[in-house]
């Protein structure tokens, strides 16, 4: 039972010649070499949790920003200045029934002394509070993410 | 013999591709094939011919089905890229005689990163087409399609998704009535600012269509 090489040898060969390159890619928010380390500062409407604290995290975990600290008295090249608001907005599923929602806002501004850099507002909406609060937070991270080009 | 399966897959795609390109103009009213009779004739044994003439039976006596050739599958591949491994599993949803539905789920996989990268899942490309198909046998099927390409980067970061109309060319070729390959070739017309088809990382051009092959298993 011989099989002919020279059929899959040209699949392969048309197979490897057909790869297209794909890249993703992000510029970045702002210029991240000037704007190297930044302050976090949030104000927030009733929650729980410690929004600041989870910005920063996030921020550092995947933001552009090499230093990201929620310190007042540490030096920094910029501040981010959120002002996060969660409000109920229940909803009413097809059968009629009841169902709890919340919708977050996040208006953030970053400034570099007395100069505007940049601003915007992401949004999340959730069942629960402080997951909406988080959504909207996020929103804020993958804006300021890191440039890459893979 | 592997050859003789080899010039005959050859030669049905070559008469596909004649009749896709010219195509006749009694082919939408003939009766399309069943795909039952595409099956390996059965062993003339009693055993298989009681269940047989029952079905037929049954058959008989049942509405026939408005696309006899009609079938959904389930199946699994690659897009060819370069420096990235992209395996998908597909779904396709066959309901009417001219269309079909196509849904892809898959990974992405970063084969040689830049340096400094450590990242290796990028995240999951997910799409749906509805594929107009001109050209229906038991054997080949051709289609061109149209829908959503969403690349969902999750293994960049949170909420990163790029997205893309996506045009395609897909050919099936049914190797037994269950098990087929099939082949695609697509083109993004339109897609957000970080989605580069054909854009090398260096910023240089390459090939803007993105191929892939895959296997499926069909459910007539």
């Amino acid at each position: 039972m011989g099989v002919s090489l020279r059929p899959l040898s040209f699949a392969a060969l048309l197979l490897a010649c057909s790869c297209a390159p794909l890249t993703y890619s992000e510029e970045g928010a702002v210029d991240f070499e000037k704007y190297g380390s930044v302050r976090v500062s949030v104000v927030s409407s009733a929650l729980s949790s410690d929004p600041a604290r989870y910005l920063a995290d996030e921020l550092a975990a995947t933001s552009g920003f090499t230093t990201v600290t929620v310190d007042p008295a540490a030096p920094v090249d910029a501040v981010l200045s959120v002002n996060l608001e969660v409000v109920y907005a229940p909803t009413v599923d097809d059968q009629g029934n009841s169902v709890d929602q919340y919708d977050g806002a996040a208006d953030y501004t970053l400034t570099a002394g007395t100069t505007h850099v940049d601003s915007g507002q992401a949004t999340s909406t959730n069942t629960n509070e402080i997951d909406a609060a988080q959504g909207a937070l996020d929103g804020v991270v993958t804006h300021y993410v890191a440039p890459y080009r893979l | 013999m592997a050859r003789v399966f080899g010039g005959k897959l050859l030669r049905l795609g070559l008469v596909a591709c004649a009749l896709g390109l010219f195509p006749r103009a009694a082919h939408a009213e003939e009766q399309l094939p069943v795909l039952n009779q595409d099956a390996a004739p059965q062993p003339p044994t009693s055993e298989t011919d009681k269940p047989s003439d029952a079905s037929s039976d049954a058959d008989a006596n049942a509405p026939p089905k408005p696309c006899p050739t009609c079938r959904h599958a389930l199946g699994a591949q690659a897009l060819w890229v370069t420096g990235k491994f992209i395996p998908e599993v597909s779904g396709r949803f066959d309901f009417h005689r001219w269309f079909w539905v196509d849904a892809e789920l898959g990974l992405v996989f970063l084969l040689d990163p830049p340096p400094g990268e450590d990242r290796v899942v990028l995240g999951s490309p997910l799409a749906a087409h509805l594929v107009f198909v001109p050209y229906r046998s038991r054997i080949v099927e051709l289609g061109l399609g149209a829908g959503a390409d969403l690349h969902l980067l999750y293994g960049v970061g949170k909420g990163i998704v790029e997205v893309a109309l996506a045009l395609k060319a897909i050919g099936h070729v049914w190797v037994t009535p269950r098990l087929g390959l099939f082949g695609s070739a697509r083109v993004y017309p339109v897609a957000t600012e970080g989605l580069g088809l054909g854009e090398k990382r260096d910023g240089s051009r390459g090939l803007p269509v993105l191929f892939a092959t895959g296997v499926e298993w069909g459910f007539p």
